[in-house]
């Protein structure tokens, strides 16, 4: 990508950082907000002001020098300096943090695996018939189970689809390919900046799903299944979905992938994980039921 | 056996304690094998593309059987550099085929001129070679010592999730 796309991918990643951290912090905010609604919005905000106009002043210095249309390579020194130190924060934030994670709910799941069934089956994904199918059949049956099943799940079977909705993310984050992305010569702006807020969250969930497999694999000696009914109440709330709300996102998704793809404004698989994480942040906006921070 | 009995519990401990304090470094163990069997299987993948996009079929001829640590060698006319020597690598195909070829054999390789290889396949057994899982050994293995490791004290993987009392007490009290 040129340097005044990559400026605005690094906006991008910078912004999806301070996104993530307030729908992890949903709750934590809200108890705040008796003291003081305005000191808080307005911390976000200026952060997330200051961040745009370094953004532009980058973009400006860039252009000023003359230097916008040269692309850029890891093989660059500052570039590969800048994602070595990115490369440490996602490391240790997916591994050992626990703050930008946003906590998720039956519907999130749906989306998730609605999404992508539908990079499936725009081919997005190569994969044989047999796999397909088998996880096409086993789509169908966890959404039928999710949406008749009207009570919230125990902890361990919350750790499983929980594990289950990371290992989609990690399937978004092989159909974007972002190495591919990130040498592309003609990414616009629109998409640069797309890409860097998808590449942030998919990376830091990439890492989260190798730390959550190893919590449900440390689930076999009985001693350690306590922890995680402690620690599932902050991923994963217990708002049911609703059958008729729940058809609406469905219809409302699915209409957005096929103007996506008729317009042809973004690649498709990028469209569809900017999909994913908007109406994951979205729902923890909108969620009744707030995690337990 | 009262002493047996105490030094056993005392192994038993120690061990505990070093899993404990080996945790962190079981993660990234395990962080570093998945990093390690991606990159593996990323390799082997652009390998079979490359040969079956890129490949140039040729015959030749077996100089040594057994393999040498390399592989087999085997040498054949190129067009242009004349006589060239290349190893087929011995671990894609089962011990069948490995002993069925002896020094002065002719079989059909396939190669990749283009890249300066020294690596050949045999061009009549490709499909062993894009069905070849061998690259993801050693990253399992190391995975499954790191995920054992942690199994038994996953305590840290919990660490921002949970308070530090409500782990460590829990554990206190299973100790007593």
């Amino acid at each position: 990508m040129t340097l005044e796309v990559f400026v605005l991918f690094l906006l991008g990643m910078a912004l999806e950082v301070v996104w993530m951290w307030k729908a992890a912090h949903a709750q934590a905010q809200e108890k705040t907000v008796t003291a003081s609604v305005a000191q808080m919005l307005s911390d976000n905000w200026i952060i997330q002001a200051g961040l745009v106009l370094l953004a532009g002043a980058a973009f400006g210095g860039v252009h000023l020098l003359g230097i916008d249309q040269v692309y850029t390579s890891l093989d660059d020194g500052p570039v590969f300096l800048l994602f070595t130190l990115i490369g440490l924060f996602i490391l240790i934030e997916g591994l050992f943090g626990s703050h930008l994670m946003p906590p998720i709910n039956e519907r999130s799941v749906l989306s998730t695996q609605l999404l992508v069934a539908a990079g499936m089956l725009t081919g997005a994904m190569q994969l044989p018939s047999t796999v397909l199918w088998a996880l096409g059949i086993f789509m169908l049956l966890l959404s039928l189970f999710l949406l008749l099943q009207r009570q919230s799940l125990p902890p361990i079977r919350k750790a499983l689809v929980y594990a289950w909705y990371l290992a989609l993310l990690l399937g978004l984050s092989v159909m974007n390919g972002d190495v591919v992305l990130f040498s592309a010569r003609s990414l616009n702006f629109t998409s640069g900046f797309a890409f860097g807020v998808v590449f942030i969250f998919l990376l830091l969930h990439a890492l989260f799903f190798i730390r959550f497999f190893l919590i449900v694999c440390s689930l076999i000696l009985p001693r350690n299944r306590k922890f995680i009914g402690y620690m599932m109440p902050r991923l994963f709330n217990d708002e049911q979905v609703q059958p008729l709300p729940f058809m609406l996102i469905t219809l409302g998704l699915t209409a957005a992938v096929w103007i996506n793809s008729r317009l042809n404004l973004l690649p498709n698989a990028l469209f569809i994980s900017l999909c994913v994480l908007v109406s994951i942040q979205w729902q923890v906006r909108v969620s009744k039921v707030q995690s337990q921070i | 056996m009262l002493t047996l009995r105490t030094i056993g519990k005392q192994v038993l401990q120690a061990l505990d304690i070093f899993f404990f304090l080996a945790s962190p470094l079981m993660i990234l163990m395990f962080v570093i094998s998945v990093i390690i069997l991606l990159d593996y299987g990323g390799q082997h993948y652009n390998l079979v593309k490359t040969l079956q996009e890129q490949g140039v079929k040729a015959q030749a001829e077996v100089v040594d059987a057994p393999p040498t640590s390399l592989g087999i060698p085997v040498v054949f006319n190129q067009p242009d550099y004349g006589e060239q020597y290349l190893f087929i690598k011995v671990d894609y195909y089962s011990p069948g085929v490995i002993e069925s070829l002896h020094a002065g054999d002719q079989v059909a390789i396939l190669y990749l001129p283009e890249y300066n290889e020294s690596r050949a396949v045999l061009a009549d057994h490709f499909t062993d070679v894009k069905h070849w899982y061998g690259f993801a050994v050693e990253p399992l293995i190391m995975m499954l010592v790191a995920c054992l490791a942690v199994i038994v004290h996953p305590e840290v993987l919990y660490i921002g999730y949970i308070r530090g009392d409500q782990i460590f007490k829990s554990e206190a009290r299973l100790k007593s």
